[in-house]
C-alpha cells in the first residue's frame, strides 16, 4: 500500500469525499454526477450513442476510437457511453455489452481475450452460465480451446450485437501477437455482430501501421484539452455538485476568472488536474488537496515512467529537457541542449509528436515543442525534487490565495501537517520574490485575443486586469498591458514590433466603434504604447519615433487633447518625463506641431523646478493639470 | 444511413457499386477472380455486396481468413463452409466421420471438423472439392477469401513451402473444377506476398488463370449520391446545392474520404453551418496537413519500405519529383530528375519502379498523352505538405 493510499484511510468524511472526487473514478461514479460534470464533449457523447445504436439497429457497425493523454476524460467519456446506450431500449433487446475496464490488460492471446469477454459478460449475464462453461476449455488444446471459445462467444450472442467497450486498448494491442490480432479483426469481419468502443492514451503501431490489421478499421476521435471556457463551466459544476452555490457564483466572477485563467496556464486543459483542483477552491479543503495532489502522482507515476522506457534515448534526452524548460521550445533550442542535430532533432521531435508525447504550437515561421501531457511534466518534476515541494501546487497556492490568506492558512495548520506547511510557506516566498502569476496569464491571453480581434474577450480580460489590481482605470492602459505582454514573452521583440502591435489593437477597437472609436483615445493609445516602450528599453528608436511624428502629424487637432489626458492620468515622474523630452525633441517634428506641444514643456519645467509662476500663463485646461499635479505631490 | 469512416456498412447504404458486381458475377461466370484496389476503397463492401447479389443459382462463401494461420486451419474453414450444402451426401458425412475419428476433431455445433495434419490438408482439400464436384444441385460454388495475402503470410511465417504448396493445389483445383471459383481480394496486393515468395526459391505464377478486376473510386454521379445522403444524415438540405459534387471533386471521389469529410463537417459545433467551397477545401487541407494522420494517409509513404525495399529512395525521389511538378509530366523527365540524385540505377530498373508505382496505385498515365501523374490528388497534396513542405493553396489565399 501506497503512503498516499495509508494516508487517505485516516482522512474525514469530507476529505474522503473530496478524495473520491480527486480520485476520479467515474466507472465507479453516478451517471448523474458524470452527465452533471460533463463538459465540451456532449455532441461527442451524442454522437457516438446515436452511432452505437444505429450499429445494433442495423447491420452497420461504426468502430470508435478515441484519443487522449491521462487525465483528459476518456473513462468519463465511456462511462456516459455505457450509461445512455444500456438505457436505451433497442440496445436492451438487440444488443450485450461487454465493458472492458482493464487498466493492464495482462492478455497476449486471441484465446485469452475471447475467454476475457467471456467473462466479463458472465458478469453482466450470469443467466447464461458462461463461467461453467469455459471450465471445459482447458482441457482441450490451443486451437481447439480457441474454436470453442469462439462459439461459446458467437453462442452467447445469438443473434444479438455485442458492444465492447475497451480502455486502454494500446495495452492490450501492444501484448496481442499480430496473428492474434489477425484473428480478432477476422472474426469482426466473418460476424458482423461486434462493435468496439475503445480509448487510448497515445496511437499505437496497431492502428496506424498499414500492415496491421485494424489500420484504417476505427472513427478516430482525438479528445481535445479543455478551453478556458470550458474549465470556468466546469469549475462552476463541480461546484454545483458539491453542493457550493456561493463558491459556484465566485468562479462567474471576474476575480474567479483571473484566477481560473493562471490555473489554466499551469494545468493546460487538462480536466483530471482541475477535478483536483476544484477540491482546493475553498480555504478549508487545503490538507485535502495536497493528500488528493500527492494520491493522483502516486497513481500515475509507474505509468509515465513505463511511457518513458518505451522512447529511444534520443527522444527520452528531449523528454526530459522539455521537462525541466517547463515551456515550449525551438528545434534548435531542444537539439542544442540535448547534444544532437537539428535535423536528429526534427525527426525525433516528429515521432514524439505523432505517439502525442510532444506537440507543437506554430508561431510565425518557428515551430515550438512543448510536453502534450502537463501531467507527465508534473510525475517526472517530482520524480527529480524527491523530498521539496510540488512546484505546480506550490503554483495554484500563490495563483489561488493572496499572502495573507495563505498567512492565515499556515496558522490554522497543525505542526505535523509538515506537507502542507512546506507547501503554504514556498508559495508566499514565491508570491514575494516573483511576478504575480494571474496577471502574467491575463496578459498572455490578452495578446492573443487582441491578435484575433476577438473583442468580446479582450474587454473581459480588460476586465480581469482591473479586477487583479495592476491597470489604472484609463482606458489606454489596456492596449499598453498587451504591449508588455509581447515585451514578457519575446526577448528579442523590436520597440517597432511593439508599436506596430499597439496600431493594430486600436484598429481592431476602431472597427467595433467602442473605446477608440474617438481620435483622441485613438492618439492617447499612441502616446501611452510609446511611453511603455521608453520604460522598457530607456529609450525609442529612430524609426519609431518617426512613425509615432507620422501619426502626430496626421491626427495634428487631436494630439494635444490626447497628451493632456496622458498628462491626468500619469506619474510625471522622472521616466515620464524623459519619455517627453525624447518625443518632442525629434527632428521629424514639423515647426507648427512644435507648437503643439511648447505648453506641456513649459508645464514639465514648472514640475521639475517647482516654480509656478511659468505656468499660471499657461491656457486653463493646461493649468488645471497644476492642481492635479500637486495634490499627487502632495499625497507622495 | 449514418457517416462510418472505416466501419461496416448496411448492404443498401452501398453506394455506386452496382456496374462492378454485375461485371464481377459475368466475369466469374468465366473464371475466377483477383479483386485489387487501393486499401479502404472498399472490397470487402463489394464482396458483401456480390455475396448478396449472386445468381440464385450459385452457392457463395465469404470468409475473412486473415486468422488462419495454417492451411490445415484454411481447409477447416472451407469445410466448415460446405458442410451445410453437402450434409445431404451420406459420402461426405461418412468422410468427414472418419476423418474426424482418425485425426481427432473440434466441435463446432453438431459438427466435428476433423483437425487436419499437414500431411492430410492436401488430400482433404482434394476430396472436398472431389463431393462438391459429385454434388448435381450445386451448379457454381463461389468462395469470396478477404485478406487472403495476409493468410499467406500468416502461413509462410511457420512454413513457406506450405505457403506455396496451398496457392499450387488452390490453382490446380481451379483448373481441375469447372463449377468452382474464387475470388481473392485483401489489403495488401497478393503480388507483393508472392515475390517475397520467389525469393525464396517459389517458381510458379499462382493466379495466372486469374482476372484482375479493380475497385476504382466512385464515378462522380455516385460520390455526388454518397456524399449527398450523408449530408442529409446530418441534417442539410442538399437541394440546389454544389456541396456534394464539391465534396465528391476534392477528394477524387473514394468513398472512405467522402465518409471522413462528412465526419470532419459533422464534428463541427454546428454540423448544420453552411460552408463555401473555400471552408471545404480548408477542411480537407487540414485533414490532409493534420500530423495525427487521422484519414490515414501516411501509410503511402509507409509502406514504401516494405514494397521497393532497396529501391525505396529511388522510388521516393521519382514521387518527390512528380509531386512538386504543378501537372503531370513525360516519364523520361520524371527520371531524369529522379536520376539526378540515383544516377547508377539502371534505365530498365526506373521503367519497372514506374510500372509498379502504377500498379500499387500511386501514379497513373494519361491514356492520351502518356503523361506521369498521381492517381489520387488527395496523396499528391498530402507528399506535398507533408515530404516537400509546400503549403496547399486554398483560392482567395495569398501565395
Amino acid at each position: 500500500m501506497s503512503a498516499a493510499n495509508s494516508t487517505a484511510e485516516a482522512l474525514s468524511p469530507t476529505a474522503k469525499k473530496a478524495m473520491y472526487l480527486s480520485h476520479f473514478t467515474p466507472s465507479m461514479m453516478q451517471p448523474e454526477t458524470l452527465h452533471a460534470m460533463l463538459v465540451q464533449r456532449g455532441p461527442l457523447l451524442q454522437r457516438t450513442v446515436e452511432s452505437v445504436v444505429h450499429s445494433v439497429k442495423t447491420t452497420a457497425k461504426h468502430h470508435h476510437l478515441f484519443v487522449g493523454p491521462r487525465g483528459i476524460g476518456k473513462t468519463h467519456l465511456i462511462s456516459l457511453i455505457h450509461h445512455q446506450i444500456s438505457q436505451n431500449p433497442a440496445v436492451k433487446s438487440k444488443a450485450m455489452i461487454a465493458w472492458m475496464r482493464e487498466e493492464e490488460w495482462g492478455v497476449t492471446s486471441f484465446m485469452e481475450l475471447i475467454l476475457r469477454i467471456l467473462r466479463t459478460l458472465d458478469q453482466t449475464h450470469p443467466e447464461l452460465g458462461i463461467e461453467a462453461q469455459t471450465q471445459a476449455l482447458y482441457d482441450l488444446s490451443i486451437a481447439q480451446a480457441e474454436e470453442q471459445a469462439t462459439q461459446m462467444l458467437l453462442q452467447a450472442m445469438r443473434d444479438k450485437t455485442l458492444v465492447i467497450l475497451l480502455e486502454n486498448l494500446d495495452d492490450l494491442f501492444n501484448q496481442l501477437k499480430p496473428t492474434s490480432q489477425k484473428q480478432l479483426r477476422g472474426l469482426i469481419q466473418n460476424h458482423p455482430q461486434f462493435v468496439l468502443v475503445a480509448t487510448t492514451p497515445s496511437l499505437f503501431t496497431a492502428v496506424t501501421s498499414q500492415n496491421s490489421p485494424f489500420y484504417g478499421f476505427f472513427d478516430i476521435d482525438p479528445l481535445e484539452e479543455l478551453n478556458f471556457e470550458e474549465v470556468v463551466e466546469l469549475l462552476e459544476k463541480v461546484a454545483l455538485e458539491r453542493g457550493d452555490a456561493r463558491l459556484a457564483a465566485f468562479i462567474q466572477s471576474t476575480d474567479g476568472h483571473a484566477r481560473i485563467r493562471a490555473v489554466h496556464h499551469l494545468a493546460e486543459g487538462n480536466p483530471r488536474i482541475y477535478i483536483i483542483f476544484a477540491q482546493f477552491l475553498s480555504k478549508e479543503a487545503l490538507d485535502e488537496l495536497v493528500q488528493a495532489f500527492i494520491h493522483m502522482l502516486d497513481e500515475l507515476t509507474p505509468y509515465y515512467q513505463s511511457r518513458m522506457k518505451e522512447l529511444s534515448g534520443q527522444q527520452r534526452k528531449i523528454i526530459e529537457y522539455l521537462v525541466q524548460y517547463r515551456g515550449a521550445a525551438t528545434v534548435k533550442q531542444i537539439a542544442k541542449s540535448c547534444f544532437i542535430t537539428q535535423q536528429v532533432c526534427s525527426g525525433q521531435l516528429k515521432k514524439l509528436r505523432e505517439n502525442r508525447t510532444a506537440r507543437s504550437i506554430e508561431k510565425g515561421r518557428e515551430s515550438y515543442y512543448e510536453l502534450a501531457e502537463p501531467l507527465m511534466r508534473l510525475c517526472m518534476d517530482v520524480k527529480n525534487q524527491k523530498g521539496s515541494s510540488i512546484s505546480m501546487l506550490v503554483d495554484l497556492l500563490r495563483i489561488w490565495y493572496r499572502e495573507d490568506e495563505l498567512h492565515s492558512m499556515k496558522s490554522r495548520l497543525d505542526l505535523n501537517q509538515s506537507v502542507e506547511l512546506r507547501h503554504i510557506d514556498k508559495a508566499i516566498e514565491e508570491l514575494k520574490k516573483s511576478e504575480d502569476p494571474k496577471s502574467k496569464a491575463i496578459i498572455h491571453d490578452l495578446n492573443r485575443e487582441a491578435r484575433k480581434g476577438n473583442l468580446n474577450n479582450i474587454l473581459d480580460l480588460y476586465r480581469e486586469l482591473k479586477g487583479v489590481g495592476i491597470s489604472g482605470a484609463a482606458d489606454y492602459v489596456y492596449a499598453a498591458l498587451a504591449i508588455a505582454a509581447i515585451l514578457d514573452q519575446e526577448d528579442d521583440v523590436t520597440d517597432e514590433a511593439i508599436q506596430d502591435f499597439a496600431r493594430d489593437i486600436s484598429r481592431v477597437l476602431m472597427h467595433y466603434d467602442l473605446f477608440f472609436n474617438d481620435p483622441n483615445n485613438r492618439m492617447l493609445a499612441i502616446f501611452s504604447t510609446s511611453l511603455s516602450i521608453y520604460k522598457k528599453f530607456g529609450s525609442i528608436s529612430e524609426a519609431t519615433l518617426r512613425k509615432l511624428w507620422i501619426e502626430i502629424e496626421d491626427y495634428k487637432s487631436t494630439s494635444p487633447a490626447a497628451m493632456l489626458m496622458l498628462f491626468q492620468r500619469c506619474n510625471i515622474d522622472d521616466i515620464f518625463m524623459g519619455w517627453f523630452e525624447t518625443v518632442t525633441s525629434h527632428r521629424s517634428m514639423s515647426k507648427q506641431s512644435s507648437y503643439i506641444f511648447s505648453d506641456f514643456k513649459i508645464l514639465l519645467s514648472a514640475v521639475r523646478t517647482k516654480n509656478w509662476s511659468d505656468a499660471m500663463r499657461l491656457p486653463i485646461e493646461i493649468r488645471k493639470l497644476i492642481d492635479i499635479l500637486h495634490s499627487r505631490n502632495d499625497k507622495n | 444511413m449514418k457517416i462510418n469512416p472505416g466501419g461496416t456498412l448496411a448492404l443498401e447504404d452501398i453506394v455506386g457499386r452496382d456496374t462492378l458486381v454485375k461485371d464481377l458475377c459475368a466475369r466469374l461466370d468465366l473464371q475466377s477472380v483477383i479483386l485489387v484496389a487501393e486499401r479502404r476503397m472498399g472490397k470487402t463492401h463489394v464482396l458483401a455486396k456480390l455475396s448478396d447479389e449472386a445468381p440464385a443459382s450459385w452457392v457463395v462463401f465469404r470468409r475473412d481468413v486473415e486468422g488462419v494461420r495454417s492451411a490445415a486451419e484454411f481447409v477447416q474453414t472451407i469445410v466448415a463452409d460446405l458442410h451445410p450444402h453437402l450434409n445431404t451426401s451420406t459420402q461426405f458425412s461418412d468422410w468427414i466421420k472418419a476423418r474426424a475419428a482418425d485425426l481427432g476433431g473440434t466441435k463446432i455445433g453438431p459438427l466435428t471438423l476433423p483437425n487436419f495434419q499437414s500431411k492430410h490438408w492436401k488430400q482433404a482439400l482434394c476430396d472436398t472439392f472431389d463431393h462438391v464436384e459429385e454434388a448435381k444441385d450445386l451448379p457454381r460454388v463461389v468462395f469470396l477469401w478477404d485478406e487472403i495475402p495476409w493468410m499467406i503470410q500468416n502461413i509462410t511465417r511457420a512454413d513457406a513451402q506450405e505457403a506455396m504448396e496451398l496457392l499450387d493445389v488452390l490453382r490446380a483445383l481451379r483448373q481441375q473444377h469447372a463449377k468452382l471459383r474464387m475470388v481473392f481480394t485483401g489489403s495488401i496486393g497478393l503480388h507483393h506476398i508472392v515475390r517475397q515468395l520467389k525469393a525464396r526459391g517459389y517458381t510458379n505464377a499462382p493466379t495466372n488463370d486469374m482476372a484482375a478486376i479493380e475497385v476504382t473510386p466512385l464515378d462522380a454521379p455516385d460520390a455526388i449520391r454518397l456524399a449527398n445522403k450523408l449530408l442529409q444524415d446530418i441534417g442539410w438540405d442538399t437541394t440546389g446545392s454544389t456541396m456534394a459534387a464539391d465534396i465528391a471533386q476534392e477528394v477524387d471521389g473514394v468513398p472512405y474520404y467522402i465518409h471522413h469529410v462528412l465526419s470532419d463537417i459533422a464534428k463541427r459545433p454546428d454540423p448544420k453551418a453552411p460552408l463555401t467551397p473555400s471552408d471545404l477545401r480548408r477542411l480537407v487541407r487540414s485533414a490532409i496537413q493534420s500530423a495525427h494522420d487521422t484519414w490515414n494517409l501516411k501509410h503511402f509513404e509507409e509502406r514504401t519500405q516494405d514494397y521497393y525495399g532497396v529501391q525505396r529512395e529511388a522510388c521516393l525521389a521519382l514521387l518527390d519529383g512528380i509531386a512538386a511538378a504543378s501537372a503531370d509530366v513525360d516519364v523520361q523527365t520524371a527520371i531524369n530528375g529522379a536520376k539526378a540524385s540515383f544516377p547508377d540505377t539502371k534505365q530498365n530498373d526506373w521503367i519497372e519502379l514506374v510500372r509498379l508505382l502504377e500498379r500499387d496505385y500511386y501514379l497513373i498515365r494519361n491514356p492520351d498523352t502518356g503523361q506521369l501523374g498521381f492517381k489520387f490528388s488527395v496523396l499528391k497534396r498530402w507528399w506535398r505538405w507533408h515530404r516537400l513542405s509546400q503549403p496547399i493553396m486554398v483560392e482567395g489565399e495569398a501565395s
